[in-house]
């Protein structure tokens, strides 16, 4: 079976418009992505999570390594051929003026086939994004989260096996976010690869199969979101954070901060103690996703 | 990809724009302007009211297919669905020539209607859609790379300059520099004067107007697969 999306040693690279070194986006990614997952790409802004997104829909080429979309790269001359089976969402996306939603659905889905098959096409997107109340409004006019569902829609449109889809979730208030979780997870259970992008994980729990961390255009960590949520944190405040915190702590804004794993609070306590640290107060809480974009890492140099 | 069908969906743009925005309207306008100037000259020059109905019309229709900053940033939007950029452009040319091609035969049809002269009218119009096909292609470049401003100045150039030959601009005494630019770009640009010739079977003009069509379409080509594609 092939591999919906793949990504080895990708680099890319912009030049600067009025010289000077390039910007590195992505440095070097390596991964790949099964049938009917759900994989979340975080980072900070500027870590290069659009530019990886649009490596895989063909809409910009890497510099070096390789990207392949069900065994075929999405860019040069197989670019429309891949295009049926990758579909791409824009955060900002713009749709032509004067378009209602149902001509923009359909003049998407004229590229795909013809007649009535296109609108069959446009009408089953149209289902899919909960958009029916909508079909005869101005697509330039919809709120942000009804336009968010149409860039879904044109994205799935044509049952597409590997939807790529940048921060779907910024500015929505928490119904439209769930309501969007939901479609996205109805693309998963039919089959389709999702990868979506978010500067924010706060939220992306309930939907992540499995979560890559992008920082500076390398991707620095890839796991199952069950594996980075499973954990405890203890966190410790104090009067004074030290300079050089006790083995397996990281210093935070107001103290310090350890992964539990197997060990008792009691027993992480018991080493700033033994450090001879002043602890004004300390608690343990869960894991959540974006402690995997501040987990301490080696500082990668861009 | 089916090259015919991919040009077939941009169709529709020239239909909502036609309808909804003040294409419709603007090209309307043009013609009855266009016969009324023809109307009140002195001396009937049918030839010139249809070409100039043509290069008129396409400039509108680039201008209002092409020309705004939304219309311009939602051209991404069928390149992320099976298509190339060289699909795209030949089918929004195709739609904006469409659209100038209702405006040459509304006067060519009112011109047949009016004279009599039925051949000459049809011959005119065929003229009328190469200028149309031509000016088209050139201004969808030059729409992509400067907005509707350029359109703007191309409708302008067009409407009072592009129906006199260069031989015109070089009589006029006390012109300089300028008379000889003017005259150079009138030679090489493609205009109504240049297309005349073609409603008389004039192979030259139908081949000038042919590599306007070709160069147009390779540059808005570039264009569009540059500005959609490369933006980080």
């Amino acid at each position: 079976m092939t591999i919906p999306l793949l990504c080895r040693n990708v680099r890319r690279a912009f030049r600067r418009r009025f010289g000077g070194p390039p910007i590195v986006a992505i440095a070097d990614a390596t991964f790949e992505l099964a049938a009917g997952e759900i994989a979340c790409l975080v980072g900070a802004a500027g870590a290069g999570k659009t530019t990886l997104l649009r490596l895989g829909a063909g809409l910009l080429r890497p510099d070096a390594g390789v990207v392949h979309v069900a065994g075929t790269p999405p860019y040069g001359p197989h670019g429309p051929v891949v295009r049926r089976l990758v579909g791409f969402a824009p955060r900002d996306p713009v749709f032509p003026p004067a378009f209602t939603v149902r001509e923009v659905l359909e003049y998407c889905a004229r590229r795909h086939t013809a007649g009535r098959d296109a609108r069959t096409l446009a009408r089953d997107a149209t289902e899919l994004a909960g958009l029916d109340a909508f079909v005869s409004c101005r697509a330039a006019t919809l709120g942000l989260a009804a336009a968010r569902r149409l860039t879904l829609a044109q994205c799935a449109l044509g049952a597409r096996r590997l939807l790529l889809v940048d921060e779907p979730f910024a500015g929505l208030d928490a119904i439209s976010r769930r309501d969007l979780c939901d479609r996205l997870q109805r693309c998963a259970t039919a089959g389709a690869t999702v990868l979506l992008s978010s500067a924010d994980p706060v939220g992306l729990e309930r939907l992540a199969d499995r979560v890559l961390v992008l920082r500076a255009g390398r991707l620095v960590r890839d796991a199952p979101a069950t594996v980075l949520l499973g954990g405890r944190v203890l966190e410790v405040v104090m009067d004074a954070p030290p300079r050089d915190p006790p083995p397996g702590f990281r210093v935070t804004a107001t103290g310090l901060e350890a992964d539990l794993g197997h060990r008792s609070a009691e027993a992480a306590l018991a080493v700033c103690r033994a450090h001879r640290l002043g602890i004004r107060a300390s608690r343990v809480r869960l894991k959540g996703l974006d402690d995997a974009l501040f987990d301490p890492l080696e500082a990668v140099p861009r | 990809m089916d090259l015919l069908r991919t040009i077939r969906a941009e169709w529709p743009v020239l239909r909502i724009r036609l309808l909804r925005t003040r294409l419709g309207l603007w090209l309307v306008l043009v013609v009855a302007a266009l016969l009324w100037i023809e109307r009140a000259a002195p001396r009937s020059d049918p030839l010139t009211t249809i070409l100039q109905a043509g290069t008129l019309g396409a400039v509108l229709c680039v201008g209002y297919l092409v020309g705004s900053g939304a219309d311009r940033a939602a051209l991404l939007l069928p390149l992320l669905h099976p298509t190339t950029p060289g699909a795209l452009v030949l089918g929004r040319w195709a739609a904006a020539t469409g659209g100038a091609a209702l405006a040459v035969l509304a006067v060519a049809a009112h011109t047949a209607w009016t004279t009599g002269a039925v051949a000459a009218s049809l011959s005119a119009a065929l003229a009328g859609l190469a200028a149309a096909a031509a000016v088209a292609s050139c201004t969808l470049a030059l729409v992509l790379t400067g907005g509707n401003l350029l359109a703007t100045l191309s409708f302008v150039w067009l409407a009072l300059v592009g129906s006199a030959p260069p031989e015109t601009v070089i009589g006029v005494p006390h012109a300089g520099s300028i008379r000889v630019a003017l005259a150079v770009v009138l030679e090489l640009a493609p205009a109504p004067w240049r297309y005349r010739a073609i409603s008389t079977g004039d192979a030259g003009a139908l081949l000038h107007a042919a590599a306007w069509v070709a160069l147009g379409l390779a540059a808005a080509r570039s264009l569009v697969g540059r500005v959609s594609l490369s933006t980080r």
